[in-house]
């Protein structure tokens, strides 16, 4: 079960949150958040997840062990570090095991769950390492840690949201009009990028890699990449959504896609607070920005999985991104935009294209395939038409250049009279509803 | 003190202005919420009043628990319940019209869709079969099967040629995909059978196949 799932989103959460508003109570809103998150996850899996769940009361004990010995600092790096090789190793054996099993081509939509349990130590560990940093006390009750940790709407909210950030909403739930509101419009926009652009996307690649032209292969490695950057966004908007609607208010997990960060903004825009999680945690505010920069990369790759070939895919993105933090990323930042795009698109499309292929050797003979008599294949193009409008529509969607123009010229329309301002707020109203309308049916037609 | 009221009375209206966004902007979220309330609970209700009510799923033990067939079963059991099942498939496929340029609505939507406008057909009182139905169905299943055997006939010698082809590039491969698309896309082309009937129907043979891409 995924959040776009019909069962899900017109079954299970309106259930679940109908039924948290019955008290106002924190405790119960949190003790119906634990019982609903461990269905959701075990929905299918329950060993696997009750194994990942066993993981917070061992971090618990970790934490209030570290606690009691504050004075010793090598008993500390100890816990910690036993900390870590538990919750890494629950992350490899039992979530990535689901990998495993998945064909070499890599697909998000495959590794949703292992990712989600990869999430779930990654809080834990988080957590722990929150403590061992002294910025917060070891919490008492298991049960406030255990909503931190198996919260539904915080598995895909970012892997790491601190326990520092949740922990109010935790103890003391706050649900406005507002923030239901907004968790609404985030379901409804989120759900539209992960049922309409995504499977959009998904076919093009998928036909663009299945027939031969001879700028197939680019085009399938773009439509490949920004179809899982939707899906993923969806899935984080649609957590944030649920999290807004349940009384938590996240920070959002990624910003729209740019060049003016280069290739390491790009790297950091997409599961930021995961990113952060790992850079903190890898010291890169010190003065030697360059070996810690590339293990935090190779780390991150590694979470997604652990495998070859994202280690190299880690590796090298790891050395870009300490390239561009040491020595060229100000003289990169005062060159043409234009120039820093194809920069950034070469270089996300040469290291980040290895997910798909899975297997060095495959992508050396893939990238250079440039065989065939048309530029692109007839059922390429046929494809690329038949979802132009909606190619269009995500590519405005999806860049920060494009996003930033659509949203000045709203603010530009809103600011002229007041008129205006209510049509604008009315559109977007519409717009809301009709992409979720869309998104049902067109969920409701597959399943079909 | 003149300039000190001016100040005053334009700090005031600045004051006012900002309360007037502040409420105008609660209004509109009240507003919001209302209409994606409404949208998302009619959106709930509609799927679980109008769902179909088989009982089909798997029992619930610890062993069907564990293996996780049966949260499986409740899940497919949710999706063949889906409502209005044609209604849902052709709105999909026009959601799915407006996506680009090129795409096309299936006849058989369109031709659903004129049914629907047209009389309804009658229905006969008695539920046991009319026995010159029957007749009528034997002698259209050796028809279908006479059909069948020399389509297939056809199709072995097409299947002879196609292996031929195979033996190419994959462009040529890729193009003989396309072609069968487009011969998809063209019904008028497939054989059509007109059968002697009681009613003033007539009945159609239609084959569905469907190209993976």
């Amino acid at each position: 079960m995924l959040y776009f799932d019909l069962i899900f989103i017109l079954g299970f959460f309106p259930i679940l949150t109908f039924l948290s508003f019955l008290d106002r109570s924190a405790e119960y809103k949190n003790l119906l958040l634990i019982v609903g998150s461990v269905l959701f996850l075990s929905w299918g899996r329950p060993f696997y997840v009750c194994a990942a769940l066993l993981t917070s009361v061992l971090d618990w004990f970790i934490s209030l062990l570290m606690d009691k010995i504050a004075g010793s600092r090598a008993l500390r790096k100890a816990l910690l570090f036993a900390d870590v090789l538990m919750n890494f190793s629950v992350t490899v054996f039992v979530g990535q095991d689901f990998l495993n099993k998945a064909p070499k081509c890599f697909s998000m939509l495959d590794s949703v769950l292992p990712l989600c349990i990869g999430g779930i130590c990654l809080r834990g560990m988080a957590y722990v390492f929150e403590v061992y940093r002294r910025e917060i006390r070891a919490e008492k009750n298991y049960f406030c840690l255990l909503t931190y940790t198996s919260s539904l709407h915080l598995l895909c909210a970012g892997g790491a949201v601190g326990y520092k950030a949740a922990e109010p909403a935790i103890r003391r739930r706050e649900i406005t009009i507002n923030k239901l509101s907004r968790g609404l419009t985030e379901i409804f926009l989120g759900m539209g990028k992960s049922a309409i652009l995504y499977p959009a996307f998904d076919k093009i690649s998928g036909i663009a890699f299945s027939s031969q032209g001879r700028f197939n292969v680019i085009i399938g490695i773009c439509a490949f990449l920004i179809g899982n950057y939707f899906l993923f966004t969806g899935l984080w908007d649609m957590s944030k959504g649920m999290g807004l609607a349940n009384g938590f208010d996240y920070p959002k997990n990624y910003s729209h896609l740019s060049a003016k960060g280069l290739f390491s903004g790009i790297a950091d825009s997409f599961n930021s607070s995961c990113v952060h999680f790992f850079k903190i945690a890898f010291r890169l505010d010190g003065r030697n920005k360059f070996v810690p920069t590339l293990l935090c990369y190779v780390a991150i790759a590694l979470w997604y999985k652990v495998s070859v070939t994202f280690l190299l895919m880690g590796t090298l993105a790891g050395i870009v991104c300490a390239v561009e933090q040491t020595t060229v990323g100000d003289k990169l930042r005062k060159v043409p935009a234009a120039v820093r795009f194809v920069y950034v698109f070469v270089l996300s499309t040469l290291i980040l294209s290895l997910a798909y292929y899975g297997d060095i050797t495959a992508w050396a003979r893939g990238l250079t395939n440039f065989r065939g008599d048309r530029l692109i294949s007839t059922s390429l193009e046929k494809v690329l038409l038949n979802h132009l409008w909606l190619i269009i529509i995500g590519l405005v969607c999806a860049f920060e250049p494009l996003v930033g123009g659509v949203r000045k010229i709203c603010l530009k329309a809103s600011q002229k009279s007041s008129e205006l301002c209510k049509a604008v707020r009315y559109a977007e109203i519409l717009f809301t509803v009709l992409v979720f309308a869309a998104a049902v049916i067109l969920s409701a037609g597959v399943d079909l | 003190m003149e300039k000190e009221n001016t100040q005053l009375l334009s700090e005031n209206e600045q004051a006012i202005n900002r309360l007037k966004e502040e409420s105008d902007n609660n209004t509109f979220e009240c507003i919001k919420l209302l209409i994606l309330g409404a949208v998302f609970v009619m959106a709930f209700a509609v799927f679980i009043v109008f769902g179909g009510e088989d009982n089909d799923t798997v029992e619930l033990n610890r062993k069907n628990l564990m293996s996780g067939k049966y949260t499986e079963s409740l899940e497919n059991k949710y999706k063949a319940d889906i409502p209005f099942e044609e209604q849902v498939k052709s709105l999909s496929e026009r959601i799915s019209f407006c996506f680009g340029i090129g795409n096309k609505i299936s006849k058989k939507t369109v031709e659903e869709e004129a049914d629907s406008v047209t009389e309804e057909e009658p229905v006969y009182e008695s539920s046991a079969p009319d026995p010159s139905e029957k007749l009528l169905q034997s002698e259209e299943q050796t028809k279908h099967s006479e059909i069948e055997k020399k389509t297939s006939e056809t199709t072995g010698q097409q299947s002879k040629s196609g292996s031929k082809k195979q033996t190419d590039t994959a462009l040529s491969r890729s193009e003989e995909e396309e072609t069968s698309e487009e011969t998809e896309e063209k019904p008028q082309d497939e054989p059509q059978v007109i059968l002697p009937s009681t009613n003033n129907t007539e009945p159609s043979v239609t084959s569905v196949t469907t190209v993976k891409p």
